[in-house]
């Protein structure tokens, strides 16, 4: 029985792991928590597939338009079509699973109008469809670990708690399994597999505060980096429109508000001014989310969203956590009153290079859910990435029960090393405290890497990352941050420098990349970006396959 | 919200990340400076400060076999229920308010009454095998103080899922 390693409990792992367990795998799911702290529980307003239940002229054609066409046209017509094909097939399987999607009046799957997309297309479940896919994912992989309980048979799950990806056990360009923190021995230990499955999610926590969970610090894909595996177009960052800030959370106004009719304005003189209905008319508010935010970063004033016009019963029919999250955070009534609302750090259209199977460039490595980057170009479509997470999960899983599984080497002098350095007990101590390094690597993140970027603020950008590596780098850290968090933080100034670096190389302005010196959008640069880090170096170059002797920038 | 940091704030359970200082500061201006007290959960062995291991949650779930073995069409009248039920956080606070739980004894508390339910209604109600886990872990056990619906904070209504899972159905 093959064993398949499976490294975050989100959508597209848990889809992964009750794929492979469907076609006989023995599974190992692993992640520091369970599935419902991941950050696909906060997925607010859907899933999209051309069902047809609301708009019965949309189409699969339709999809791929939209989808192409909202990513800047940076994507592979391939890719788009792949995902935006197979989406229907994608509900109707969570359908079957029991996620309790609303419904409409025929009793079919009800659909919403959502940004950059020319018909009401996202299927969802009030506003927390994430949760709810979750909870059915949840259960039916249980049916697995009930079954790996009773002594397996074809087909189970183990769930791995708390522990943490420490690194990939590669050897000859092929992975054997991965080297994890375990918090409850508080040692490292090694897990062997044929096929290895990274789902760890974006990199939200090299920003610090987003919308997203902190349990996503885009690690995964950094210290894969530095082992050798290909990262793609990192330069692509989502700023969603709509978010709310308090002193402790960002937090998503999802655009199923905006989807529903909720409307954009600032104020001039104490006159409401719909700009974005001014600029590109009925359908303004629902522009893709890189022009959105584009636009409420130009305003001259505070940004105000109004749902209250909708009235009380369709708001708590249809927007019951807008309603919920602004009452409890802002003590502000939505059916009364207009929420104030900024862009902030959503969603990382960049992450690890895959191929249509998922797999990387390094043989039983496969990436899928939000660190693979893959279908959504320079900007993803709200309603995509659900999409994404269980089609990835799906593809992986696919493409896993073919593939031949390899005879594992004798890893335990990685292990052995990797403790020792873990150990802090050889080198010298930083001579700053770790956490104020966290804090810098956000700080500069956000300022140099904002909506709108320069080549000064991103050579800037990269000089500073690079100062704060030179400080920790082979470096023993204090215990102001967990264990987990000292090895993993000069993995992720490198990846830091590697976005900066993708940002600088790209000279034009093309969906989430805003280049205040390069406005202009070059149709010769509708090509990804790729990263590999050789020697200590990273190379960046724009082409179209992995292979880097094409174009380099 | 995901349920992490349930936790015990002068000396009421819940999410400490909707908990706000001003709702806890006195009402009058000259009232003064509060004390908070954080306890962790007290029905969960501590891992360290503030965080526990809730781990028997899921090894409940496991053992009472909670899945779906069969999909009926959807019920337009459980939809609302439904849904209510599949935002559960699995944070644990219904089991630390509860006077009858205790961590791995036979009774599970109100979030397993709740997963319970969400199979049998995706069943159409039918489903005698989970029923049958419901009347174990939990019908025999609970005494009806409801206090776990109140400190929910996803607002899941405990008691109709009981009411559901009581009913003689098929
Ligand atoms: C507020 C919000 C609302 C959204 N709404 C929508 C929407 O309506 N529609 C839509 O299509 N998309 C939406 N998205 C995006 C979508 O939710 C995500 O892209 C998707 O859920 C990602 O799923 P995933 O399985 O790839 O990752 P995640 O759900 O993030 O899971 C990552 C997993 O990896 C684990 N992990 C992380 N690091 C490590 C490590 N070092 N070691 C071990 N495990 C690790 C985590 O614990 C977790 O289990 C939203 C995102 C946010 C933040
Ligand atoms: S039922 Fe409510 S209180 Fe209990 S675990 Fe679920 S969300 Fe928490």
């Amino acid at each position: 029985m093959k064993t398949v390693l499976i490294i975050g409990s989100g959508i597209a792992g848990l889809t992964c792991a009750i794929r492979s367990a469907e076609s006989g795998s023995r599974v190992i799911l692993a992640a520091p928590y369970i599935s419902e702290r991941a950050q696909s529980v906060m997925a607010a307003g859907g899933i999209n597939a051309a069902l047809k239940h609301v708009d019965k002229d949309d189409s699969t054609a339709l999809h791929i338009e939209d989808t192409w066409r909202g990513g800047a046209e940076l994507e592979p017509m391939e890719n788009v079509r792949a995902l935006c094909e197979n989406a229907p097939q994608m509900v109707h399987w969570l359908e079957s699973l029991g996620v309790v999607f609303s419904r409409n009046s025929e009793g079919k799957i009800d659909q919403r109008a959502f940004g950059g997309q020319s018909r009401k297309r996202t299927c969802y479940a009030g506003t927390a469809a994430g949760r709810q896919i979750v909870s059915a994912l949840v259960m039916e992989a249980r049916k697995y670990e009930c079954s790996a309980r009773k002594g397996g048979g074809a087909g189970m799950i183990e769930r791995r708690l708390r522990i943490w990806f420490h690194s990939a056990l590669i050897r000859g360009g092929v992975c054997h399994g991965a080297i994890f923190y375990n918090e409850e021995t508080q040692d490292l230990e090694t897990i062997t597999a044929d096929e290895v499955v990274m789902a760890t999610g974006g990199q939200n926590a090299v920003f610090g505060k987003t919308t997203g969970s902190q349990l996503c610090d885009g690690y995964g894909a950094a210290k894969l980096f530095q082992q050798g595996v290909i990262l793609r177009n990192l330069e692509f960052i989502q700023y969603h429109p709509t978010t709310i800030v308090t002193a402790q959370k960002k937090m998503l106004i999802s655009e199923a508000a905006r989807g529903d009719g909720g409307r954009l304005f600032y104020l001039d003189g104490g006159c409401r001014v719909y700009f974005m209905e001014e600029l590109y008319g009925e359908r303004g508010n629902l522009m893709p989310r890189d022009i959105v935010s584009k636009c409420i970063y130009d305003c001259p004033s505070q940004v105000y969203l109004d749902i209250s016009f909708l009235g009380e019963e369709t708001i708590d029919r249809r927007l019951t956590e807008i309603r919920e999250l602004c009452q409890d955070y802002l003590g502000l009534d939505v059916t009364r009153e207009p929420i104030p609302v900024e862009p902030s750090v959503h969603f990382f259209m960049g992450g690890i290079a895959v191929d249509m199977k998922h797999r990387t460039n390094i043989e039983h490595l496969y990436a899928v859910g939000e660190c693979a980057s893959m279908y959504h170009g320079a900007n993803r479509l709200g309603g995509n990435s659900l999409l994404a997470a269980v089609y990835s999960g799906s593809a992986a899983a696919r493409a896993i029960s073919g593939s031949e599984s390899a005879a594992h080497p004798d890893f335990s002098a990685d292990l052995a090393e990797a403790r020792a350095e873990l150990s802090g007990r050889e080198g010298t101590p930083c001579p700053v405290p770790a956490v104020q390094i966290y804090e810098e690597m956000t700080g500069i993140m956000n300022s140099n890497l904002g909506i709108t970027r320069t080549e000064n603020k991103l050579k800037d950008g990269i000089e500073r990352i690079r100062e704060c590596r030179g400080l920790c780098s082979g470096r023993v850290l204090d215990e102001s941050v967990t264990p987990y968090q000292r090895y993993a933080l000069p993995s992720l100034l490198t990846l830091c420098e590697a976005v900066l670096t993708a940002a600088l190389q790209r000279r034009e302005t093309r969906g989430a990349q805003i280049r205040e010196d390069y406005p202009e959008t070059k149709p010769e640069l509708a090509l990804p970006t790729y990263a590999a880090l050789e020697q200590g170096t990273i190379h960046t170059w724009i082409t179209e396959k992995e292979s880097k002797n094409e174009i380099t920038c | 919200m995901c349920g992490a940091c349930a936790m015990v704030i002068n000396r009421r359970p819940g999410l400490a990340c909707s908990v706000f200082v001003r709702d806890l500061a006195g009402k009058n201006p000259g009232d003064g400076p509060v004390q908070i007290t954080l306890e962790p959960l007290s029905k969960f062995p501590v891992i360290e400060d503030l965080a526990v291991d809730r781990g028997i949650m899921q090894e409940d779930l496991i053992r009472a076999g909670d899945y779906r073995e069969r999909i009926a069409e959807p019920s337009a009248r459980e939809f609302d229920h439904q849904y209510l039920a599949g935002r559960c956080l699995k944070c644990g606070l219904c089991l630390e308010v509860c006077p009858n739980y205790r961590s791995g004894g036979d009774f599970y508390g109100a979030y397993f009454a709740n997963e319970t339910y969400l199979v049998n209604s995706s069943a159409g109600g039918g489903d005698t095998r989970i029923r049958k886990e419901f009347r174990r872990h939990f019908a025999a056990h609970c005494s009806k103080s409801l206090s776990c619906q109140e400190v929910c904070p996803m607002n899941i209504p405990t008691l109709s899922s009981m009411l559901y899972m009581n009913k003689n159905r098929h």
